[in-house]
């Protein structure tokens, strides 16, 4: 990482409760949230939105890693990709899938419901701008509720994306990286 | 108009109207992305509760916000974004030809030296999805760790509230005019 972590006993009063609350919930603090540790109350309240989008979320599980995949894939965000892609096989996100949004294939080669994922991700974050045709299906497959929790996942996972690469953030020693950049 | 239902508080469970009134009490009233957010309650009272660090207790001085605000939203063609945010660039001090040099893609050409380094350190990681190693140095040097930190998170946040105004069509709030060319 680019700049050091901040060690627990660097903390007091509420910036020392914040990470404890990380700690809490996740067992430790790494990755995006050490990088925003520099600032606790950005890590502590980007937590609580993490911990919902992962944890009580509408979505379900395989949704949700697909589009995690995606997001990460399009930033080129190692940290977040080599994290994701085993809870994506964790969910049953099938291999190919994986495989197809690793190479940059995806989403050809999917199957419609994964396609349209992959399709609300790249028109999000490249063009912008989603197409009236795939926002009318992605509105008819979620509910207001799922629609409102995957968009947000897109921004979310998104904005961890910006502070790992900022922070050139790296996946933990002895971790592969899965990547290919 | 949004592609999304807007929600209005009466429209609310008692303990969703709680989390209404924490987003209108710093903001005046709740607008922009979150009555559309309210469609996920919890979503939207965390995703405000973020926001409300970085809008009214970042340790960026408000000139510096506001002018990386705008630039993120330029970046992500976001009509409601710029529009919420020129006229608070503009109470912030953020000179008028600045913000036209962005509206326009013409930022960061023209602008002053720490004017140009803030643009250019959004426009590297928003469109390559890196920060050099100059550019990083420079601005660690420049806000500290802290400032560093809450102008990464302010890049990321209003990212992401762009995918989510973009995403969904939501216009312009109040009806204001929007001031983004296309």
């Amino acid at each position: 990482m680019r700049l050091t972590e901040v060690a627990r006993e660097d903390l007091h009063g509420r910036s020392q409760q914040i990470y404890d609350e990380i700690v809490a919930s996740r067992g430790v603090v790494r990755g995006p949230f050490a990088a925003l540790m520099h600032s606790p109350e950005v890590a502590g309240r980007a937590a609580s939105l993490g911990a919902y989008l992962r944890f009580e979320t509408s979505l379900d599980p395989k949704t949700l890693q697909i589009v995690t995949l995606a997001v990460a894939r399009e930033w080129d965000c190692q940290y977040e990709w080599t994290a994701h892609e085993p809870q994506a096989r964790e969910a049953l996100v099938p291999e190919d899938t994986i495989t197809a949004i690793k190479k940059r294939q995806a989403p050809e080669g999917l199957p419609e419901d994964e396609a349209l994922l992959v399709r609300y991700v790249h028109e999000l974050l490249r063009g912008h701008r989603v197409a009236p045709e795939t926002f009318d299906r992605i509105q008819s497959r979620f509910s207001p509720l799922e629609l409102t929790d995957l968009t947000i996942t897109i921004g979310y996972y998104s904005m961890l994306a910006c502070a790992l690469i900022a922070y050139e953030v790296q996946p933990a020693e002895g971790v592969v990286p899965l990547l290919p950049l | 108009m949004s592609r999304m239902p807007s929600l209005t508080r009466g429209e609310l469970s008692l303990e969703e109207q709680g989390i209404f009134d924490d987003i209108a009490a710093k903001r005046g009233s709740v607008y922009g992305p979150f009555p559309v957010l309210l469609s996920s309650p919890k979503v939207a009272g965390l995703t405000a509760k973020l926001g409300e660090y970085l809008r009214f207790e970042s340790s960026l001085d408000p000139a510096i916000l506001q002018l990386v605000t705008l630039t993120v939203a330029r970046e992500w063609d976001c009509q409601c974004q710029w529009t919420d945010h020129e006229p608070q660039a503009l109470e912030a001090g953020v000179p008028k030809a600045t913000i036209d040099a962005l509206k326009e893609r013409r930022a960061p050409e023209g602008l002053v030296t720490d004017e140009a380094e803030l643009v250019s350190f959004v426009q590297e990681l928003i469109q390559n999805h890196q920060v050099s190693e100059a550019a990083f140095v420079r601005m660690k040097d420049r806000l500290g760790p802290l400032g560093l930190t809450d102008l990464i998170a302010t890049i990321g946040y209003y990212s992401l509230l762009a995918c989510v105004l973009n995403g969904f069509e939501i216009p312009p709030a109040f009806g204001r005019e929007p001031l983004l060319p296309n």
